[in-house]
């Protein structure tokens, strides 16, 4: 083992850094006392609880539990992001999912098979952690994405129609607003790839040089893991805007009132 | 024709039968909520009946490929819709919008100006800078600028003060003699209606009243539900009072 674990004791040292922060919220009445004690214990049991579940997982190494895993990760990653609309319509939610659920599987498939050539392919000590990466930026695109484009489209009825009344196709009339809610998206990601390294380095980089991993073998990991970030996340967008604008037209090119 | 509405479907014309005369100037003049514009868009299919049947050139409109329709019966909108860009671009926004594979025959640029009676060079201008009854001349020329058979104008005046209101409809009166356009023209002006248009259809409540050549239904208008209209000068004058 090359790095150092922490014990009970160690874990109770800890939990008084807590204290400081409880201290400056009484100190200054911020009146955050509560939330911050829940959220300080939830916090903890929700941690040890992955902690056992993803352990049971590592011992088990059952090819079918990795997938249900990931089905549950992508479901809550979908639900999540319908969460964050500002409209909702009863397929937006797997219109969402779906895209989330296609263009992670999809990298994920490339980076476990071509890129580590994890043997078996299932082994969730890679599989899990690097699902939860690409889930959860996909999912923060889709979430960008759909916000945009719906509400671009609600407010761009007069410009859509026109485009109709002049004999676009719906994908020719809504062009604009496809472009900017892709663009949308993609930004965090693409902005957060300029300054990796320099402003923030990467969690899951520091904690592979904590666990004695050295630091050129980290970069490399990191470096695959901000290329199939950046993928998988336009791969769920691209899905994320089809599926959203098809959802206002019917198929006689024309604009519904309300997305179906 | 239904629409949904709060509590189920709203419906918004029903037994309307019409026949729109080509080449000439087709008013639907009505009090508001009558169904004129929801009627105007059943021409090109921006919406679609759901039930009975439009037929343009004796063949239904389901039959046409829609995008060819559109561009066959333009549309002129309430408020001048302008894209960001010059005015030449406005113009020939259609481009944009062609098959794949194929290029559209548009009018060029300064003939579509000239036709409006707008200066060629305003083609490099921002269009929107230009007022709002330029803006609207920009509007009904870029609808020309696929050759269409027919155009619709949905209160095409109404952002307009009379001066350039007047200015477009006699536009709209050269083209129909000049190109030999089909115009079918929602209005709440019963004068631009008597003006301009040959033919006159009074709608209320979404049901076609009155269909007759505009001099004959503005003088002896057979209904009694017509008179009173037009006796009321219509029942939005007041909400208009510039007009």
């Amino acid at each position: 083992m090359n790095y150092i674990p922490i014990t009970d004791l160690d874990l109770l040292v800890a939990v008084s850094l807590i204290g400081v922060t409880l201290g400056i919220s009484i100190r200054e009445r911020l009146g955050l006392e509560r939330d911050l004690l829940i959220g300080a214990v939830r916090g903890f049991i929700q941690l040890m609880l992955v902690g056992y579940v993803l352990q049971y997982i590592f011992d088990l190494r059952r090819w079918y539990l990795v997938i249900l895993i990931l089905a549950i990760m992508i479901l809550v990653a979908g639900s999540n992001a319908l969460k964050r609309q500002k409209l909702r319509w009863r397929r937006l939610f797997w219109i969402l999912t779906a895209a989330i659920a296609g263009g992670s599987v999809l990298v994920l498939a490339v980076v476990i098979g071509f890129i580590l050539k994890v043997r078996p392919w299932y082994l969730p000590q890679y599989m899990i952690p690097l699902a939860g990466m690409i889930i959860g930026n996909s999912m923060v695109g889709a979430a960008l994405a759909a916000n945009r484009l719906s509400a671009d489209i609600k407010d761009g009825r007069p410009r859509i129609e026109l485009a109709l009344a002049l004999g676009a196709t719906s994908r020719q009339a809504v062009a604009p607003y496809l472009r900017e809610a892709l663009k949308a998206a993609m930004l965090p990601t693409i902005s957060s790839m300029m300054t990796v390294g320099i402003v923030q380095l990467p969690g899951m980089m520091t904690g592979q040089i904590i666990s004695g991993t050295n630091p050129g073998d980290a970069v490399r990991y990191q470096i695959v893991v901000m290329y199939m970030v950046a993928a998988a996340t336009a791969l769920t967008v691209i899905v994320v805007v089809l599926g959203v604008y098809r959802s206002f037209f019917n198929s006689y090119l024309q604009l519904l009132d309300e997305p179906r | 024709m239904e629409k949904p509405g709060s509590g189920g479907k709203l419906e918004i014309l029903s037994r309307v039968n019409l026949t729109i005369h080509r080449k000439r100037i087709t008013a639907l003049i009505g009090p508001s909520g009558a169904g004129k514009s929801s009627l105007l868009r059943l021409l090109n299919r921006l919406d679609d009946p759901s039930d009975g049947s439009v037929f343009l050139n004796a063949r239904p409109l389901t039959s046409y490929d829609i995008p060819e329709l559109r561009r066959r019966v333009g549309m002129v909108f309430q408020l001048p819709v302008i894209i960001p860009g010059t005015v030449a671009e406005n113009l020939h926004l259609a481009a944009r919008f062609a098959p794949k594979g194929r290029k559209l025959e548009l009018i060029p640029v300064p003939e579509l100006l000239t036709t409006v009676g707008l200066d060629p060079e305003f083609a490099g201008r921002e269009a929107g800078r230009l007022s709002v009854g330029q803006q609207q001349r920009v509007s009904l020329a870029r609808t020309l600028a696929v050759r269409p058979q027919a155009v619709l104008l949905d209160e095409p005046t109404a952002s307009l003060d009379p001066e350039s209101a007047n200015a477009v409809m006699d536009l709209v009166r050269r083209l129909r003699d000049g190109l030999g356009l089909t115009v079918v023209l929602v209005t709440h002006l019963l004068a631009q209606a008597r003006q301009y248009a040959d033919y006159t259809a009074y709608l209320e409540g979404g049901r076609l009243i009155e269909f007759n050549e505009t001099g004959a239904l503005f003088d002896s208008p057979r209904e009694i539900r017509t008179r009173q209209f037009l006796n009321g000068g219509g029942q939005e004058r007041e909400l208009y009072p510039n007009h």
